[in-house]
């Protein structure tokens, strides 16, 4: 019979051993400790890097934000079949929101642990509704087409945008529009795509500050059915330009009406990056292309021999612009990737805010340059023209917030 | 003084538009006592129908429009078989929100076939500056427009009027059960409503699709100042609808240049609240009585 000593001593060692059993569990499933390793995990696994974008795919703005996800896909799609990125395949997870900010922001709970990062989206109504969600939690939003000041001013950490707000375009615009045709009195026509107030008082004080005067300006909605009033006041105010800044097919729709009814500025139309898409060049009349310019983000053409040309080539989206963007987009999160060591939410912010002068995109967009205060990464914007179903390059300007970053344009 | 009166005239113009969708409507509700929420969807499909049989098929576009007037006619009756009829003692709230969900449908299947690429750009029938009234200019398609609306809403109010045909749909709409016993094929005459309703609906869409551009919601705006004007103008009287849709035209360009988008809605509906409050049967439209 064994003693009372040897059982107490037995059953202590037992208890010892589940202790430190349990004790190393709870280690391993804690959010502190084996953390770091679980924390690059996210949205990395399996050797495979998975991303999720949340994007306009039907309803009125479909035409304008769709090619922007099939763009970046079509990229990703390229860099798997030459064996992927850092040893990983590139997967991303496209769901719609219908340019409806709750659903954008339900898609975000989706995304929120699965994800390594949110890509590309297109619409400022959404990107206002998701971006303090995604910064809050550290998860890089990467690269959406956003027009609300607040999503990148100030700069919100993992919030990175390359196209400048459409109310600081207008400033661009009109530079260049008075360097090309003078000084003239400026007419204004803004959707609600961001501050339109802002844009409208930017664009004035633009006009002034140059040297030409600012006539007035109108508000309608996306998707206006029928801009015939509002060809009437332009055409009773004749002015010398018009600053639009306005979807591609409102865009379209609002010149097609001012030649019908004799009321195009005497200079030129003005149009912000929100204008350059597909659905403006399949709609315009051709008739008003010597008087169209609009700001791009990128070279339109692409140059035939960069990546995202030769990928679109055999598509129906070779001459989108749109769809160039988004290609030029997926290149900016691989290159991204690449770069980032140990490949962590975390690490890719502070890649992404370290970037000057980075040439993400060869031949097709300006290098991106961004800092912990500055999020927007563009410091030059193109200046496109119509010419027949496509877009031409006819100027590169220096882009800035501020008068003193600004700088006349020169032709391409 | 000259952009007011601009913006009445182009005001006319639309309003003519609007009175043409609400012709389909108030055609149906006069035969049929049913509202169809799907006019503006049906009449979209057509318009589709007639886009790709132009643009892929590659047939001349007024013969395009022809095989997609025929289209739209036989989906019409197809719907009134297939959504409305079964159940018809369901009543006519039943019926009217069977439409909705039908428009519902519609929606869903053609976002889904075309919505990705929206909107397209759909060829005009007509080409030509037409003439300038004030300081707007009145185009061959504002012209077309205008002939196509007057032909279509005195063959309507002719058929209404004066022959067997329109006092059939009418005693139908009024009394369905008495019409049935009486020996009128009231199934017949209640697809042939249809059938018409969705054609007329698909004119519309085709007159309307060059200068609104092609895409799945492309009635939605334009529904909203239908209702309106044929509830202004009289929910059961033909000239009503037009005279309504005229007037919420005219009030709501008028507004846009005086005061703001916005107000050219607001406007509108604050009409009509007034008309409803003062004239609740509409501005040409009969009160209804019963027999007790």
């Amino acid at each position: 019979m064994r003693s009372t000593a040897t059982k107490k001593s037995r059953f202590a060692a037992v208890a010892a051993a589940a202790a430190i059993f349990a004790l190393t569990l709870a280690g391993c499933s804690s959010s502190g400790g084996g953390s770091e390793k679980e924390k690059a995990e996210v949205g990395v696994r399996d050797n495979v890097i998975y991303l999720g974008a949340s994007n306009t795919l039907s309803g009125a703005g479909a035409a304008n934000c769709t090619p922007v996800t099939t763009g970046a896909k079509l990229y990703f799609e390229k860099v798997n079949a030459e064996g992927g990125v850092a040893g990983h395949n590139i997967n991303i997870e496209v769901l719609d929101d219908a340019y409806e900010p709750a659903r954008a922001l339900a898609n975000m709970r989706t995304f929120e642990n699965e994800k390594l990062a949110v890509v590309g989206a297109c619409g400022s109504a959404t990107a206002a509704a998701v971006y303090k969600t995604l910064s809050t939690k550290g998860i890089p939003y990467l690269f959406p087409s956003n027009g609300v000041a607040e999503v990148v001013n100030p700069a919100q950490p993992g919030i990175f945008q390359i196209i400048p707000l459409y109310e600081d375009q207008a400033a661009t615009l009109i530079r260049y529009g008075f360097n090309e045709d003078g000084p003239g009195s400026v007419f204004v026509v803004a959707n609600p795509l961001g501050e339109t107030e802002t844009a409208i008082a930017n664009a004035e004080k633009a006009a002034k500050d140059l040297g030409g005067s600012f006539t007035s300006s109108v508000v309608t909605a996306l998707g206006t059915p029928d801009y015939t009033p509002v060809a009437l006041q332009i055409k009773k105010a004749a002015p010398d330009y018009l600053v639009l800044s306005m979807g591609g097919s409102d865009v379209a729709k609002l010149v097609n009406v001012l030649i019908e009814q004799d009321a195009m500025p005497t200079k030129l139309i003005l149009a912000t990056t929100s204008g350059v898409t597909g659905a403006f060049l399949s709609s315009y009349n051709k008739a008003a292309a010597d008087k169209v310019r609009m700001a791009s983000a990128i070279r339109i053409p692409a140059a035939p021999d960069s990546e995202c040309a030769q990928l679109l080539a055999d598509t129906k989206f070779a001459v989108d612009p749109i769809a160039i963007r988004g290609c030029a987009t997926g290149q900016a999160v691989v290159k991204a990737i690449e770069e980032t060591k140990p490949l962590t939410r975390a690490n890719l912010i502070k890649t992404i805010d370290g970037w000057k002068d980075k040439d993400i995109s060869p031949g097709v967009a300006a290098p991106l340059t961004y800092s912990p205060t500055d999020h927007i990464g563009i410091t030059q914007l193109f200046m496109v023209q119509p010419d027949g179903t496509e877009f031409k390059t006819v100027a590169t300007c220096p882009y800035g917030e501020t008068a003193a970053d600004q700088g006349d344009c020169s032709p391409s | 003084m000259g952009l007011y009166l601009s913006a009445a005239i182009s005001g006319i113009a639309v309003g003519l538009l609007y009175g043409m969708i609400g012709f389909a409507i108030v055609m149906l509700y006069k035969s049929t006592g049913v509202a169809n929420f799907a006019q503006g969807t049906l009449a979209t499909v057509g318009a589709f129908a007639a886009w790709s049989l132009a643009t892929s098929a590659g047939v001349p576009l007024p013969a395009a429009i022809v095989l997609a007037l025929v289209a739209s006619g036989l989906f019409g009756v197809l719907v009134y078989f297939v959504v409305i009829r079964p159940k018809a003692s369901a009543g006519n709230l039943n019926i009217t929100v069977r439409t909705l969900g039908l428009s519902l449908l519609l929606l869903a299947i053609m976002e889904w076939r075309w919505g990705e690429m929206a909107p397209y750009r759909f060829p005009p029938i007509v080409q030509g500056k037409g003439i300038q009234i004030a300081d707007v200019q009145l185009t061959a398609q504002t012209f077309l427009t205008a002939a196509v609306s007057a032909g279509i809403m005195i063959l309507l109010w002719a058929l209404f009027r004066f022959t067997n045909l329109g006092l059939s749909f009418r005693a139908m709409a009024e009394q369905p059960e008495t019409a049935r016993m009486l020996g009128l094929r009231t199934t017949r005459l209640s697809a042939a409503t249809w059938g018409i309703s969705a054609l007329l609906g698909t004119v519309v869409a085709v007159l309307l699709a060059p200068s609104a551009f092609l895409a799945p919601s492309m009635m939605e705006s334009y529904l909203l100042f239908t209702f309106t004007g044929i509830v202004l103008g009289g929910l059961t009287s033909l000239p009503g609808a037009l005279l309504g849709s005229v007037i919420v035209g005219i009030l709501s360009n008028v507004a846009v240049v005086a005061f703001s988008i916005e107000a050219g809605v607001l406007v509108i509906f604050v009409t009509l609240l007034v008309v409803m409050l003062l004239r609740p049967q509409g501005l040409l439209g009969k009160v209804e009585s019963t027999r007790l």
